[in-house]
């Protein structure tokens, strides 16, 4: 187990790449429309290396190039690591990169992207420990790779947690109606206007990797079953793109109401309605 | 969260589809002031047809002021040389300037509505929008052949006939096009998300539409009623069913309301139009030159256009002025700025559709 | 909301409306390139006159004669159809539904069309100097006619 592991996580870009692609058909045929090539993602990293850079300064591309290097290290380090949430955490530093070189720049819509991509990580990450605890309380253990063994569905005893999961990946993957740091009719891309060619391509990437952490994080609530997770991954994968293809783009203050009053009142329920039956009842 | 910004909505932006320039002052990303710069397409077409072009060949000219609204300036000013040579043009041409007439109201309001939506984030409704308006540039086609920029109307009349077989075909596409009509109605009413993205922004209230004289859906958003089709009767509208749409709230979602019932009502009297055409010659020769002034009000898809002629019996014009209806909302966006959220922006120029180059001609 | 989500599920599944790519044709009545038959036309200019674009010159030949040569710019035309509606002549100018070749670089078309405006504003300047001098030799011969009519008339009834 540990080895497909090792595998998934070293391949990951490739992987990402491949879902990304197949995700861009999708989408064109649900706006009924013939859309890009499969290998497309490919074609576009071939593209960008062969486009002149030009640096803003120093600092900025060095931070563009962190981010790509931290989102494939925290990804191996919650594939593959002894504890979930080391790799969670690893993720929010990630990120951190990302918004630290959004705001060395002196561009209005790099500071308001970054300043925008905060707010994405306060409505995201608070969901995600109540996810890794309620995770614990089934499964019994804090590492992935034991989590993989489990015999049992964890998706029984939790699915309140498993809805505002899906429900926030839209704000993770940065699709409507949760898009708001990237919003590319109000402030032209956010964080990333300022990249060009090969530092774009890193950052590029990095997007890809996001699409593993996330569908890794489905398959983690069949437990061992990975035929339940295929599908299961298969169905989010298409409501996701559906609901991005029928809401338009919310505000910020209109998606922080709605996780904080009521994504997470909706999973901090489920795991205490769990944690009582267990341990009292 | 922040400090003072100046943020520029500049000349080239991705969600701004003309060439008009703002620059903001942000506190907090809530507007504080706003400078505003037009005239980045000036070309000079009134000058040109002053001097250069004679009175017949500047119907031609004109058109390609705009490349949406082009037959409204062509048959504006095809009614004012007419009201100077006094001749009035057969049942029939007014029939058919009617029919080309609002179809492109069709395919103008289509695209601003698209245009829209893609400012609020939702490209889906985009492609819809764009795949069933290929339906009317089809029809345009068909009846002048010629997409975009179709010279239908001269002096006299209209250019070509609607012949049986071409019409046969315009039913047959007409119909298609109604269903997906009554379809995006329903999705505008109706949807969750757009209501909570566009209703209570933007808002004009009427008093302030009626100070700055606003025009077109602009002001029939807030509840002014004023229509140039009700006011003058430059072709038979009232017997072929024209009603005036208005609605009170005056915010983005009023204003996207009015577009779509204006464009039922146009469906509606394309068919009364194709039902009660009536015999006749489609154009007629007209004598004479043109000696004095005049004046022709016109109701374009933005709103209220303006067109003077002087001549004084030569071959060309002494002046001819243009005021379009773009140019009369401006003071209107430059209030409407102060306190809104920056967020909020694209999504309130996009609603009042601009079309810039016929504003700096 | 609802109706968008059910619509996109059912797009899905059903074929693309972008297709073909390329390669239809354009409709019956279709505004495309001028055709000019030289046998029917009786050199009047009003086509000339009427273009709004100026994309129809003609070229005076040297010797006052009424046979000029037409020339056509097809990156000019507007292809409103004005010259094949004030034609007087049924037949000398036809609208068909063709679309117009690409230039490229190598064919120059800018310069071309400029030599040929130069070429015809020139020819007609000399050709309406010799069309006078005809005339002007004309009349002469006319009046020395009438002249010569008198005297013969007053030597016969001398």
């Amino acid at each position: 187990m540990a080895w497909i592991l090792k595998t998934i996580a070293f391949l990951s870009p490739i992987i990402g790449g491949f879902i990304y692609g197949f995700e861009r058909i999708v989408r064109a045929r649900m706006q009924n429309r013939q859309g890009p090539p499969l290998l497309q993602p490919f074609y576009d990293f071939v593209k960008l290396l062969q486009k002149r850079p030009i640096q803003v300064h120093s600092f900025h591309s060095m931070m563009g190039i962190a981010f790509f290097f931290a989102t494939w290290f925290a990804l191996s380090a919650f594939l593959c690591g002894p504890n979930i949430l080391v790799g969670l955490f690893l993720h929010i530093l990630a990120m951190a990169f990302f918004i630290i070189g959004g705001f060395s720049v002196l561009s209005p819509y790099s500071v308001m992207g970054s300043l925008r991509e905060i707010v994405h990580l306060m409505a995201v990450e608070p969901l995600l420990i109540l996810l890794a605890v309620g995770l614990f309380l089934v499964t019994g253990t804090w590492s992935v790779e034991e989590m993989f063994k489990y015999p049992g569905i964890p998706l029984v005893y939790l699915p309140l947690v498993f809805i505002a999961f899906v429900l926030a990946i839209p704000a993770i993957l940065k699709k409507s109606p949760f898009d708001i740091s990237e919003a590319h009719q109000e402030i032209i891309g956010g964080p990333e206007v300022d990249y060009s060619g090969f530092f774009y391509e890193a950052i590029y990437t990095a997007k890809w990797i996001e699409y593993v952490f996330v569908f890794a994080i489905v398959f983690l609530f069949t437990g061992a079953n990975w035929w339940l997770g295929l599908a299961l991954s298969l169905i989010v994968f298409i409501f996701v793109n559906a609901l991005d293809n029928s809401t338009c783009r919310t505000t910020f203050h209109q998606m922080i109401k709605f996780a904080w009053f009521f994504l997470l009142p909706l999973a901090a329920l489920n795991i205490f309605v769990l944690a009582l039956w267990r341990y009292v009842l | 969260m922040g400090n003072k910004m100046i943020v520029p909505f500049g000349s080239q932006h991705v969600a701004l589809p003309e060439p008009v320039r703002f620059v903001f002052e942000t506190e907090n990303e809530i507007i504080t002031n706003v400078e505003v710069d037009v005239g980045y397409v000036h070309r000079g077409i009134e000058k040109a047809c002053q001097t250069k072009i004679g009175y017949k060949q500047v119907a031609y000219v004109v058109p390609r002021i705009c490349g949406l609204c082009s037959i409204s300036h062509n048959m504006a000013y095809i009614i004012a040389i007419e009201k100077l040579l006094e001749f009035e043009a057969p049942k029939r041409a007014k029939y058919l300037r009617v029919l080309a007439h609002e179809l492109d109201r069709i395919h103008s309001h289509l695209f601003a509505m698209a245009h829209v939506a893609e400012a609020a984030g939702y490209e889906n409704l985009v492609m819809y929008l764009f795949r069933d308006r290929e339906l009317v540039m089809e029809c345009l086609e068909l009846l002048t052949g010629n997409r975009v920029q179709f010279d239908y109307g001269c002096i006299g009349g209209v250019n070509r006939d609607l012949t049986p077989e071409v019409e046969k075909e315009l039913r047959k596409k007409l119909k298609k096009l109604e269903e997906r009509l009554f379809w995006f109605r329903d999705v505008y009413l109706n949807d969750y998300t757009l209501n909570l993205r566009w209703k209570g922004v933007g808002v004009i209230p009427k008093e302030m539409a009626e100070k700055y004289n606003a025009a077109g859906p602009v002001a029939r958003g807030s509840g002014v009623r004023t229509d140039a089709r009700a006011e003058f009767d430059a072709l038979p509208y009232r017997e072929l069913g024209f009603e005036m749409v208005v609605y009170e709230d005056g915010d983005i979602w009023a204003r996207n309301m009015v577009r779509m019932d204006e464009l039922l009502i146009s469906m509606r009297m394309i068919w009364n139009v194709l039902d009660g055409l009536p015999e006749g010659n489609y154009k007629e020769n007209v004598k004479g030159m043109p000696k004095g002034e005049a004046v022709c009000r016109w109701e374009a898809p933005r709103g209220e256009l303006f067109y003077h002629v002087r001549g004084d019996g030569k071959q060309i014009l002494t002046r001819m002025r243009v005021k379009t209806p773009t140019f009369s909302n401006i003071p209107v966006l430059k209030e409407l700025f102060i306190g809104a959220n920056y967020a909020d922006v694209p999504a309130i120029i996009i609603s009042f559709d601009p079309c810039l180059s016929c504003t700096a001609r | 909301m609802l109706k968008m989500f059910i619509e996109s599920l059912k797009n899905l599944f059903s074929e693309p409306a972008t297709l073909p790519g390329f390669g239809t044709e354009p409709p019956k009545g279709y505004r495309g390139l001028i055709v000019y038959n030289k046998e029917k036309c009786i050199f009047c200019t009003k086509c000339e006159l009427v273009c709004p674009a100026g994309a129809i010159r003609f070229i005076y030949p040297e010797d006052g004669s009424r046979n000029l040569e037409y020339k056509y710019n097809p990156y000019l035309c507007i292809y409103c159809g004005e010259c094949v509606r004030e034609c007087p002549k049924e037949g000398a100018l036809i609208q068909t539904d063709k679309m117009p070749e690409p230039a490229t670089k190598e064919d120059n078309p800018n310069e071309t069309w400029f030599e040929i405006e130069k070429l015809a504003e020139e020819s007609k300047k000399k050709w309406q100097l010799a069309l006078a001098k005809k005339r002007q030799e004309a009349l002469k011969k006319a009046q020395q006619a009438k002249q010569g009519k008198k005297e013969d008339n007053q030597d016969k009834k001398n």
